[in-house]
Parts: structure tokens; C-alpha cells; sequence
């Protein structure tokens, strides 16, 4: 008699203590081998692209914290480039400084929930404990600079919207000479750990031409490989000034383009980003914050697609302004879109352990995704 | 290469026909394509070696109101090997007597496969058909929702699944 | 235990009206009421110490308001799961539904038949001690498979699947380090396995050869495995499955999967304590006798005047402590309320537990000097009854410590590479182990 095994469908619901917000996979399994998973998103859609129709500029602002609230400067930073790019508005220096700093310190702390939720998933708690621990210190700050500590709505149109407070820079520099010891002991703990390598190394390989087929973004693209980042090859702000290196996957750290290079990726942006903001600290110019202007903002018509270097890869705003006050189209292409739409194609023929590493892996967040 | 340049290319590749090259103040480039070029324009700007255009950044709709009534889809192309940039669009017209007969554009996921998320967005959000892709469905709203939401005249449905909209009624 | 009704019976009238076995019943009962008390204790103190050591590891405290330091927290944890809503999903299979906990259950407390506490503390120190508590361990695995199945849910089905295939695969590197322990002490029985080990520090099966290491690592990982604790919690993995098996159950009947779990951990301590470091021996002292004779030793020297002075000298500072918790914690009491702790007040069990504490310490070292002509007695007593069960029972905690340990460090391991683990590397290593252990015992005896 032939051996027959049926196929189980499993629902790996909106309510799931691995998928990172609320997503949804449906899955066609053989037990433990997947056939095929097909995501279902959009459980976190809220029309911000239509919202965004029926706002003013300004207005907007906020919502653009929502859009990836784990990196909400990186976001507003996106949207006041744009806004000031097609207006013509110009930045103080002081305000341009202020603006990569806390972008940069965004990046890290954004980066310390992805590993560490990275290595929630794949069994170890601690990492993830020890991860909020170190953001604290930066939600602090953040909370200190701006009066919130996830989404801050921080940036304006000309600059920022608060000045620094006294001291502000010092405990800054604290909290680096703090974190980098720190980063060295979750490494230790985590990073090179046998079990974790024999987890991650080999699983969910993206071939460079794959990841640039399906336009993953940020560190996703660079772990298979491509040397691409924003902030070093198309400059936005004064990331021109600063010197960093741009961390790309290497056969050091597993296969290019494995979960467990991507993982890597992400540690090193993380003391690339420590680098930038010493330098930011070093230079900061003296001056004003914003450069405000009394008159409601019109933008002139026009289109444009700006985009910026987010932690969760290119953030790109597309603008259509037809001379009033408020946006006549604004697109918003994020990274999680892409590396969400990877995911089936990824996923025919891992087991559901391996599905839960990489989408891990890839740092999707369901906000960017849905919008 | 600078995006004249391409557009001549484009030209000498494509026919010139019915292109349309927009350069204006606070505006990228563009290259405004017929529907029926759009494929033989995509599979150029791919594999041909001067262009490369590996990564689709970004794939919009827009819907034009005002003077006449358009859809428009923007493609924003990318290369990384090359680093340059490429944008064009498709017009396409929205009569009001059966618009979803007419807002209908080949698909480009077999060229670019991060269009095939991108253009379900834009189904769903638009109304705009892509022919030929592999899995058609709404991404963002549920299956049996009805409308498409960015749509410059849309309304909200009053209910959904006997859940209603507005706020008024889930007061007690 | 049958020497004990053996000597019940011929000691007192009482139990020979009652009859033999009327008798053997009382003691029966007494005996398992005791052990699994034991057993709900130390399960309920495992959950206590893997939270505050989770705590810690996490930088953050464990937890610390039920009880001085959090040490009730465990039993107002088990009254909530008493007190929880019983929900049986509807279209589970209900008998099985509330069989499965049960069986979970026994496959732990039967194996507390054979766990030697002491030289004389074993229920029933039966001759194939050790081939008992593999069978008994196999309890479990019927149990997860009927929670699994009778739970009607996907996951919980998964996680059950898994859970068996690992802990059927890991009995067998389990059982060949076991054997190994077996082929040394030439005896199956808990008791003989332990008095192999007689004779100090370097005959316990740990250090005698380096097979015999080996194969305590080969025994610490698979048994780590047999009680689903990471590295190998995939069938209850909590980023993946949410709870695997557990998933359906609540209220008691989770309370009993979570004891048995916890349960578990101290009985493989245990068995890893009585195989490989010599069970209740203490490292410098044999057998009951050595332990009588030191005990008296020990006795006479403290009564000597010298050193008893200097006893009596360090309850002092034991007695002062004592005084000083109980001040602030009157101090305390008083300050947040005149008079009396009314139920607004939180008590400060803190230093209510330490001031206990001290007291305590003080008067048993106070009760030095007027008992000083009985010391002998008494500490031979100590050193022969309580030293021992003290022995094994710091030696399984500090291996259930490891296991706990392991819990918040580590990753887990796939469902294919656990099996690769198992059968690629952990069951080969043991024949060899075995083997080379045979050959070893040959060459040097």
C-alpha cells in the first residue's frame, strides 16, 4: 500500500509571538517542510497615503513617525528632505548635525531590537532583555530631547524642533562609551555562539541577483553582497562630512546572503553608527535650530522621489505637490515592503523553524509594510 | 549616463512614436510612454547593457483629476552597477462608462520581480489591472472589500461585513 | 522501606494488631505522601529559582513582592492555577484531553521511587533501580502525544509530534550512558550504584576514566533533551509554536505539565548526582560508619571548653543581627502605622525572613552550651541522617542550576539538527564510550 502523507495547512496567525507585528503566513506544510507560505498583510493598513491627501505638510509630520515607529527620526528625517528639497528650505548647520545624531542613534537603537528579537526568536531571551536594556539609555535621551520615547515627531520643515538642553552632548558620549563594552558582551553572548551559527549560517540565502530583483533595501541588500548605501553613495544631510564604513555580507560570516550574515550586517551598522555620532558630537556647529518661517507652507508644483537611508533600508517619498498646501500625491516606498514580498518565494522547501529565522532575519515591520 | 542621454537611447531602441520627454522646473525627468510600449520599453531598459536598470524602486499610481482625468503609473527605475536613475510613466485614461475595461497595463514582475507586491498595491489601491501577473489579488484590504481607496473620488462604504464606518453608531 | 516495616512490626504492638500488611500500607502512604510533597515543594522552588535566575541574567530582579524575596511566589502561583477557569476547547477529544496531564505527571513521580535521598532515605531501593527510571521516563512520551492529538489544534499536534520523536531518540544515549554507569558499579540498584563511588572524591564515576566523563556529558545533554529544556525546547518552543502541546491547556492541568516539567529537572539531576558524583556522599567521608565516627569526633571537639566558648562567642553576633531585622522591621511597621499591621500595610517580609533567620542560626548555635555533654550524639545523628540528604540535595541543585542556566543563555536547536545531534554524534560517542569504558575496567581493573 503506498504511503501517503496529507498536507497540513497551519495558520500562522496575526497573533503570533514570532512575527514581528501583526502578519499573518499561511502555510501548506509536509509536517515540518514548508511547500508553500503565502503572507497576508495589511492587518495594519491605515491609509496613510490618503491621509497624507488630506493634511497639510506639517500636518503630516507625526504620521510619518507611524510609518516605522521603531525608526521614526529616520522617517521624519525622509519626509522633511523632501518637503525642503521641492520647497527650496533651507537647513541651518547646526540643525543638519543635530538631525544625523539623532538619525544615528535612531539606527542603533532600531538595530538593537532587530537582533534582539532576532535572537528571541530563535530560542535565546536573554540577548533581547540585555538589547532593551542598552535602548533605554537612548529612549532617555530621546525623551530628554523631545519629550517622547518612540515616536517623536522631532523634525520640522527648516531644521529641528527643539535645541539640544545643556549637557545633552555629555551624556551622549556617555551613553557610546557605555554601549560599544556592551556591544562586545552581546557578541560574546550571542553573536558567535555555536548553536546560533548552526541556526542561522546557510538558511534563507538571497543571491544578489535575487535581492536586487525584488528591491530589498538597506542591510538585507548589503548582506547578499551589494556595497550600496545611501547615506555614503546618493549623500542627503552632511553624511558627505562623516567618515564611515559601510558593513557589506561577506563569506567570513556564513554565506553571503544568509540569515546569519544579515545578522552581522546589522551588528556592525550598529558601531558604524556609534563612529558617526562621536563625529557628529565632535563637530556640532553652534547657531540656530530651525530656520521657521512665519508663512504657511505652500509648495510650489512639482514632483520629486527623494529617498533616504532608513535602518530598514531605502525610505522613499514620492511627492507630487500641485501648489497647495497640503501633498497632492505622496507614495511612500519602504523596506519591509520588499523583504515581505521575498518571503514566498523564500520559503517553499525550509521548515517552519527556518521561517521564523528569516523573516527575523529580513526585519520586517508590519507598519512599514501596510502603511 | 544622464537621463537625456537614455532617452535618446530609448528613442533609437523603442521608436520614437508616441514618447513624450517632460523636463521641468522641480520635477525629475520623465519619460511619459503609450501602454503598448511599456513592455518592449521595460525589457530594454533591463537587459540592455548600457541601461542595466537592475532595481525598480519604486512603482506608483497617481490619479490625475482637473482639466482631464487621468491614472498614471510612475515606474522609478534604478541601477546600481551603472548609478542611474530613470523615471516614466503611463497615462492612462479613465472614461467614466466602464473604467475597469480601460485601466488595464501589461505587467512588468517577470522583468522586475518587486513589482509584483508593487502592483498589487496598486490594484488595490487604483483599480488598475496588470495583465499577466502571476498571483492578482488585493494586498492591503481584504479580499471582498469594495472600492479602491486612493482614488481621488472615493467614498467610503458605509459598512463593512454589517460594520459600520462612521463613529456615531458605536457610541452606545 | 521493607526494612522499615520489618522493624515497625516487630518493634511496636501497635502495628502488629494492624498486620503486616496494614502496615506496610501506612507506611506506603506515608512514604509517597512525603516524597511528593517533596516533589510539589522542590517543583514549585525550581520555578522559583529559574525566575529569579532569569531575572538576573536578564538584568532585571526576579521576583520579589510575594514573600520575603519572592519565596511564596510559587505557591501563589499554584493557588492561581488551582483557582483558573478549566476550559476543554470544543471540539478536543475530552477524554483524552484530561487523560494526557496525568500521564505527564506519573512519568515524574514514579521516578521518585528510586531516588536515594540518604543512605537509608530511598522509598525502594529496588535492584534494577536505574532500568526502572528509564521505563518510567517513557511515561511521558504516551502523555505528550495524547495532549498533542486531543487538543484539536495544528500547533499543539506539531509540537507533540516533535516532542515525541526527541525524547524517543534521546532515550537511547540516555540509556547507553546509564549502562556505561551500570558496567562500573556491576549493580542496577540506586543504592549500589552510589557505594561504588565509596572512597573519596576521585572514585566517583565522573573522574574514574575519561570514558566515564564523556559519558556524563552524553547523560547531562540527552537528559536535557528528555525534559525539553533548551537547547532542545523545540517542541515547546515559544517564538514558534507558542506552546506547542501546551497550547490548549489551562489552569490546573497546565499546572500539572509545568510541574511534571520541573519535576523532571531535579530527577535527572538527581540520577546525573547518584550515577557520576556519587549520589549523598559527602567527598572526604565513606560509609555510615565513617560518618558516625566523624560525626562523634566533630561532637567532642565542640564541646571541648575552648571551643566552645568560641561558639558561644559567634552566636552573639548572630543574636545582635537577629535583634537588629526585628527592630527595623517593628521600625518599619510602626512608621507606616501606629500600632498594629492593618491590611493596608505591606509588611516587611524581608526583614521579617531575615530576622528569622538570624534567630534561628543563634539559638542553634546557643544550644551548644547547655547541650554540651549530648553533642556527640546529636552530631553523629547529623553527619549520619541529615549530611547526606544535605550532599545529594546541594549536588542536584547545583546541576538543576546548570540546567536552568541554560535556559536563558542559550538557543534553541532545530527539530532536524536536535536529531542530528542525537543520532549523529551523541549515540555513535556512546558505543564507543561503552566500548572503550569495557577495555578500560579490563586494563586497570
Amino acid at each position: 500500500m503506498p504511503l501517503a502523507t496529507e498536507e497540513m495547512i497551519l495558520n500562522m496567525g496575526p497573533h503570533h509571538p514570532s512575527t514581528h507585528g501583526v502578519l499573518r503566513f499561511i502555510l501548506r506544510t509536509d509536517g515540518e517542510v514548508i511547500y508553500r507560505c503565502r503572507p497576508d498583510v495589511g492587518f495594519l493598513h491605515r491609509g496613510l497615503e490618503k491621509i497624507a491627501e488630506m493634511v497639510t505638510y506639517p500636518q503630516f509630520m507625526p504620521y510619518t513617525d507611524r510609518i516605522d515607529y521603531l525608526a521614526a527620526m529616520n522617517c521624519n528625517l525622509g519626509y522633511a528632505i523632501t518637503v525642503e528639497r521641492l520647497g527650496g528650505i533651507e537647513v541651518p548647520p547646526r540643525a543638519e548635525y543635530v538631525r544625523v545624531m539623532v538619525a544615528e542613534l535612531n539606527r542603533i537603537i532600531s538595530h538593537l531590537i532587530s537582533v534582539g528579537t532576532f535572537a528571541l526568536d530563535i530560542g535565546a531571551v536573554t540577548p533581547f532583555t540585555h538589547a532593551l536594556r542598552e535602548r533605554e539609555w537612548v529612549n532617555d535621551l530621546f525623551e530628554e530631547l523631545c519629550g517622547a520615547r518612540l515616536t517623536y515627531h522631532y523634525f520640522r520643515f527648516g531644521g529641528v524642533a527643539f535645541d539640544l538642553p545643556d549637557g545633552f552632548l555629555d551624556r551622549v558620549t556617555r551613553f557610546l562609551d557605555y554601549f560599544e563594552p556592551r556591544l562586545a558582551q552581546f557578541n560574546r553572548l550571542i553573536s558567535t555562539n555555536k548553536i546560533f551559527k548552526e541556526r542561522l549560517v546557510g538558511v534563507g540565502v538571497i543571491s544578489a541577483e535575487e535581492a536586487l530583483g525584488y528591491a530589498l533595501v538597506g542591510p538585507n541588500l548589503r548582506a547578499s553582497g551589494i556595497d550600496w548605501d545611501l547615506r555614503r553613495d546618493e549623500p542627503y544631510a552632511v553624511y558627505a562630512d562623516l567618515e564611515f564604513e559601510v558593513p557589506v555580507g561577506s563569506p567570513e560570516f556564513g554565506e553571503v546572503g544568509d540569515c546569519y550574515n544579515r545578522f552581522w550586517v546589522r551588528i556592525r551598522e550598529m558601531e558604524q553608527s556609534a563612529r558617526i555620532v562621536r563625529q557628529c558630537i565632535a563637530r556640532m556647529p553652534e547657531g540656530s535650530h530651525w530656520n521657521r518661517s512665519k508663512k504657511k507652507l505652500k509648495l510650489p508644483p512639482g514632483e520629486m522621489y527623494v529617498r533616504t537611508e532608513a535602518p530598514r533600508g531605502e525610505l522613499g517619498y514620492y511627492l507630487i505637490s500641485r501648489g497647495e498646501d497640503r501633498p497632492y500625491r505622496l507614495k511612500i516606498r519602504t523596506g519591509s515592503f520588499s523583504a515581505m514580498s521575498i518571503v514566498e518565494k523564500l520559503a517553499s522547501g525550509i521548515m517552519v523553524a527556518d521561517l521564523v529565522a528569516l523573516i527575523a532575519s529580513l526585519d520586517v515591520i508590519a507598519p512599514e509594510i501596510d502603511r | 549616463m544622464e537621463a537625456h542621454d537614455i532617452y535618446k537611447k530609448i528613442q533609437r531602441i523603442v521608436g520614437d512614436g508616441d514618447l513624450a520627454w517632460v523636463e521641468e522646473e522641480r520635477r525629475e525627468p520623465y519619460l511619459m510612454v503609450p501602454r503598448e510600449k511599456l513592455r518592449p520599453l521595460a525589457i530594454a531598459l533591463k537587459r540592455d547593457q548600457d541601461f542595466d536598470f537592475d532595481t525598480l524602486m519604486s512603482l506608483s499610481g497617481v490619479h490625475q483629476t482637473g482639466d482631464s482625468e487621468r491614472m498614471e503609473v510612475v515606474y522609478h527605475l534604478f541601477s546600481i552597477r551603472k548609478r542611474h536613475r530613470f523615471t516614466f510613466k503611463v497615462e492612462l485614461d479613465r472614461p467614466p462608462l466602464l473604467p475597469h475595461f480601460y485601466l488595464r497595463l501589461d505587467t512588468v514582475s517577470e522583468i522586475w520581480p518587486a513589482a509584483g507586491w508593487m502592483e498589487r498595491e496598486i490594484y488595490d489601491m487604483f483599480g488598475i489591472h496588470f495583465v499577466g501577473h502571476q498571483d492578482f489579488r488585493r494586498l492591503l484590504l481584504p479580499p471582498d472589500w469594495e472600492g479602491h481607496p486612493l482614488l481621488k473620488d472615493y467614498r467610503e462604504p458605509e459598512a463593512y461585513r454589517g460594520i459600520s464606518t462612521t463613529r456615531e453608531q458605536a457610541s452606545p | 522501606m521493607e526494612n522499615l516495616v520489618d522493624e515497625l512490626l516487630r518493634e511496636f504492638w501497635l502495628f502488629q494488631r494492624i498486620g503486616s500488611i496494614g502496615t506496610a500500607a501506612l507506611v506506603m502512604l506515608v512514604c509517597g505522601v512525603a516524597v511528593l510533597n517533596f516533589f510539589g515543594l522542590i517543583g514549585g522552588l525550581l520555578t522559583f529559582f529559574e525566575r529569579k535566575l532569569a531575572g538576573w541574567t536578564n538584568s532585571r530582579r526576579g521576583p520579589n513582592r510575594v514573600g520575603p524575596y519572592g519565596l511564596v511566589q510559587f505557591v501563589a502561583d499554584g493557588l492561581k492555577l488551582v483557582l483558573k477557569e478549566d476550559i476543554i476547547p470544543a471540539a478536543a477529544d475530552r477524554s483524552y484531553f484530561k487523560f494526557a496531564p496525568y500521564l505527564v505527571l506519573l512519568g515524574t513521580t514514579l521516578s521518585f521511587v528510586v531516588i536515594p535521598f540518604g543512605p537509608t532515605l530511598i522509598i525502594s531501593d529496588l535492584n534494577v533501580g536505574v532500568f526502572y527510571l528509564l521505563a518510567t521516563g517513557s511515561f511521558t512520551v504516551v502523555g505528550l502525544i495524547m495532549a498533542g492529538w486531543a487538543s484539536n489544534n495544528k500547533w499543539s499536534l506539531l509540537g507533540g509530534m516533535r516532542s515525541a520523536a526527541q525524547i524517543i531518540s534521546y532515550e537511547i544515549p540516555n540509556a547507553l550512558a546509564i549502562l556505561l554507569v551500570v558496567l562500573m558499579s556491576g549493580t542496577m540498584s540506586m543504592q549500589g550504584i552510589i557505594r561504588a563511588q565509596a572512597g573519596g572524591m576521585h572514585h566517583w564515576f565522573l573522574f574514574s576514566s575519561p570514558f566515564s566523563f564523556l559519558a556524563f556529558c552524553i547523560y547531562f545533554i540527552s537528559a536535557v533533551a528528555e525534559i525539553n529544556r533548551i537547547p532542545f525546547d523545540i517542541p515547546e518552543a515559544e517564538s514558534e509554536l507558542v506552546a506547542g502541546y501546551n497550547i490548549e491547556y489551562s489552569g490546573m492541568r497546565f499546572g500539572a505539565f509545568f510541574a511534571a516539567e520541573f519535576g523532571n529537572i531535579y530527577v535527572v539531576s538527581a540520577v546525573a548526582v547518584t550515577c557520576f558524583f556519587g549520589g549523598w556522599q559527602l567527598p572526604m567521608l565513606g560509609e555510615t560508619e565513617d560518618l558516625g565516627r566523624v560525626g562523634a569526633a566533630v561532637g567532642r571537639f565542640l564541646a571541648g571548653p575552648a571551643v566552645l566558648m568560641l561558639v558561644m562567642i559567634a552566636a552573639a553576633p548572630c543574636a545582635f543581627l537577629a535583634w537588629k531585622a526585628s527592630r527595623a522591621f517593628i521600625w518599619d511597621m510602626r512608621r507606616k502605622r501606629p500600632l498594629f499591621p492593618s491590611r493596608f500595610v505591606r509588611l516587611n517580609s524581608e526583614l521579617l525572613f531575615l530576622a528569622f533567620v538570624f534567630a534561628s542560626m543563634a539559638l542553634f548555635l546557643a544550644l551548644h552550651l547547655p547541650l554540651r555533654s549530648r553533642l556527640p550524639v546529636i552530631y553523629t545523628l547529623i553527619f549520619v541522617y541529615l549530611l547526606p540528604f544535605l550532599a545529594f540535595f546541594a549536588k542536584a541543585m547545583l546541576i538543576s542550576f546548570v540546567i536552568l542556566w541554560w535556559r536563558w543563555t542559550l538557543p534553541r536547536l532545530r527539530v532536524d539538527q536536535l536529531m542530528g545531534v542525537c543520532w549523529r554524534y551523541l549515540i555513535p560517542i556512546g558505543f564507543v564510550c561503552l566500548v572503550g569504558q569495557g577495555v578500560w575496567l579490563c586494563l586497570f581493573g
